[in-house]
């Protein structure tokens, strides 16, 4: 089987955003020098694909990064998992927001490099301008089947299965391949640390960075206003600290919770 | 790129799955775009598919700002709901309804939540419409329709223009009373009802009991939810004991659910589910933005951690800057004690 796994990276949480700025069609300036890792659920749909060819050595996995030649450090830590193919998917700056046009140059990417995959596993959001329309997007642009928000992925026969937690049940969807799963965090798919032997080999690596067809199409949405925050100011005049020893701040605590238990 | 068109030509839907049991607030949708319908001299149609709209939907809807319902029903539907299925018959009704294309822009609003979110993305991609995403406000200007959500981990927050067509959004309304949307006083008030009748597809679907019993983040009054700082599947089973003895829900924060701790469907944050509590006690959590955008804006939030400096402190009402490890036991201790003063605990 072939397995397609589409990575997006993020700007590495621990650095503040203060640099980035509307730039001309989209965020600009920054953003591409900004560090940048595998997000939460970059690695879920990763290590998904892993525990795929655990149980089938014969499972090919190839992983599409999207960010262009800037992106190799990144390449190179998603190479180091000894994967049959890595390439960089380089877009548009202006197409960025726009999740119809990076479904096409997603697909794009698949069709230059004539993978033809079974399954194509990306995270539930991918990357910092998507917040989770893009995997059902794309699966539906694509004309595929779409499981969303999934934990764990595992082929019967013709058919791929996919888990879902939904607290008291758990789901296991069964569909006909090809589909596109979005993957969400889960200790079972926690990325596992790769070889030492295949990071050093990764360091020696040269990639495939694809680039967008031209002409480009216009975007058809694009940000006007782009403003990093600072910590979210919410209703309240400020924090009350309770001071004292442990015993009488307990006190208080349960002073003030006293309300919610005395309503059924 | 060419402004999106005037006020006056746009047309504004909302679909609401009404089966979805998994949504905070269905109706939400539809008092978002009543607000933004009083800009305008759009009116709000609402579509509300399930396997048996009834009447007290209808109402719903109504009530939340609706100026016309369709209540369209299909027997196939399954339940617990299939989203190819809603796909399908949702495209179906804005078919038959002709309701794309006749304005220079629609606006389809869908609830936010797992379901109506991916919905949304997946007709605005069946109809080559624009996927807003997840909204948290959606304003109508001067220039037209502008789409606000969070973007690089909720750490900024960015305006989408879009440049016109069908757009489809999820969207979060505020909690509703009654008293500030009210009901359509014209005939056109009265449900419509559509029955579909097309073959639907059905996922083959198995399920298994997990043996977790625990109360429902969704509507919960208390939630009790646990960080990084938590260090441990112990400090979770102290933070079930106080959700318990608080007859409230438990969650946890996007590195906890990582770590094992706490199990995804628990998960609270921009990445997790959107609750609204009326207190939510948030333990060993740094109060990272990612996180409090999980949590409604009227919550009012009790926060424990060792840090004086977490940002937790900044937002929340009650501080209690110490150990958990210190703090838990004797709160749960005294809450028990309250409860049945005679009662000796040992945790």
């Amino acid at each position: 089987m072939n397995v397609v796994v589409l990575l997006a990276g993020i700007v590495d949480p621990k650095w503040p955003l203060q640099a980035l700025h509307l730039g001309s069609g989209g965020v600009a300036a920054g953003d591409d020098k900004l560090p940048r890792i595998l997000s939460p659920f970059d690695e879920a749909a990763l290590e998904t694909a892993l525990q795929l060819r655990d149980a089938d050595p014969a499972v090919k996995i190839a992983a599409f990064l999207l960010g262009g030649p800037q992106s190799e450090q990144l390449l190179r830590v998603v190479a180091a998992f000894r994967l049959d193919g890595v390439f960089g998917v380089d877009y548009r700056p202006t197409h960025r927001w726009d999740v119809s046009q990076l479904a096409r140059t997603l697909k794009n990417a698949l069709d230059a490099t004539e993978a033809r995959p079974e399954l194509v596993l990306i995270g539930r959001e991918f990357g910092d301008c998507d917040d989770g329309a893009l995997p059902p997007y794309l699966a539906e642009a694509w004309g595929w089947r779409f499981a969303g928000l999934t934990q764990e992925a595992a082929r019967q026969d013709k058919d791929l299965k996919f888990l879902r937690g939904r607290g008291e049940v758990n789901e296991w969807l069964t569909l006909p391949a090809p589909a596109v799963a979005s993957v969400t965090n889960d200790k079972s798919n926690r990325l596992r640390h790769p070889l030492i032997k295949n990071v050093m080999a990764a360091k020696r690596a040269t990639f495939t960075v694809i680039s967008p067809p031209d002409p480009a199409a216009p975007p058809r949405l694009s940000p006007s206003a782009f403003k990093v925050l600072g910590p979210t100011l919410r209703q309240g005049s400020g924090c009350r600290i309770l001071a004292g020893p442990v015993e009488s701040q307990v006190a208080e605590l349960v002073g003030f919770l006293q309300p919610w238990r005395d309503v059924p | 790129m060419t402004p999106i068109a005037r006020a006056d030509s746009l047309k504004l839907l909302v679909l609401v799955p009404v089966d979805d049991t998994e949504s905070l607030d269905p109706f939400s949708a539809v008092a978002v775009a009543a607000v933004i319908a009083k800009r305008s001299s759009a009116a709000v149609h609402a579509v509300l598919l399930g396997r048996a709209p009834h009447e007290g939907h209808g109402r719903e809807a109504l009530l939340a700002g609706a100026d016309k319902v369709w209540l369209v029903s299909h027997p196939q539907l399954c339940l617990p709901v299939q989203t190819d299925q809603l796909v399908l018959a949702f495209a179906q009704t804005l078919s038959e309804l002709g309701a794309l294309g006749e304005t220079a822009t629609t606006l389809v609003l869908l609830p936010a939540g797992a379901i109506g979110e991916e919905l949304a993305a997946r007709l605005a991609a069946r109809v080559n419409g624009v996927a807003l995403g997840r909204c948290s406000e959606i304003e109508l200007t001067d220039a037209g329709i502008v789409a606000h959500r969070p973007a690089f981990g909720g750490r900024a927050q960015v305006a989408l223009a879009p440049a016109g067509g069908a757009l489809f959004a999820a969207v979060r309304g505020p909690k509703r009373s009654q008293d500030t949307i009210g009901c359509a006083a014209s005939s056109d008030a009265l449900p419509h009802r559509i029955e579909l009748k097309t073959v639907l597809p059905r996922t083959e679907v198995s399920y298994h009991e997990t043996g977790q019993r625990q109360a429902r983040l969704e509507g919960a009054k208390i939630v009790v939810s646990g960080g990084r700082g938590m260090a441990g599947p112990e400090g979770f089973a102290l933070l079930q004991q106080l959700a318990d003895c608080l007859g409230g829900a438990l969650g946890g924060s996007l590195p906890s659910v990582d770590a094992g701790w706490v199990p995804v469907a628990r998960q609270i944050g921009q990445s997790g589910k959107y609750i609204a509590p009326e207190i939510y006690i948030a333990v060993g959590i740094s109060g990272a933005s990612q996180h409090l955008a999980g949590i409604g804006l009227n919550t009012r939030i009790l926060a424990i951690n060792r840090d004086a400096e977490a940002d937790i402190f900044r937002i929340a009402e009650i501080g209690v800057v110490a150990d958990w490890q210190d703090v838990l036991p004797a709160l749960i201790d005294a809450l028990r004690a309250s409860e049945h003063p005679s009662r000796t605990t040992v945790v």
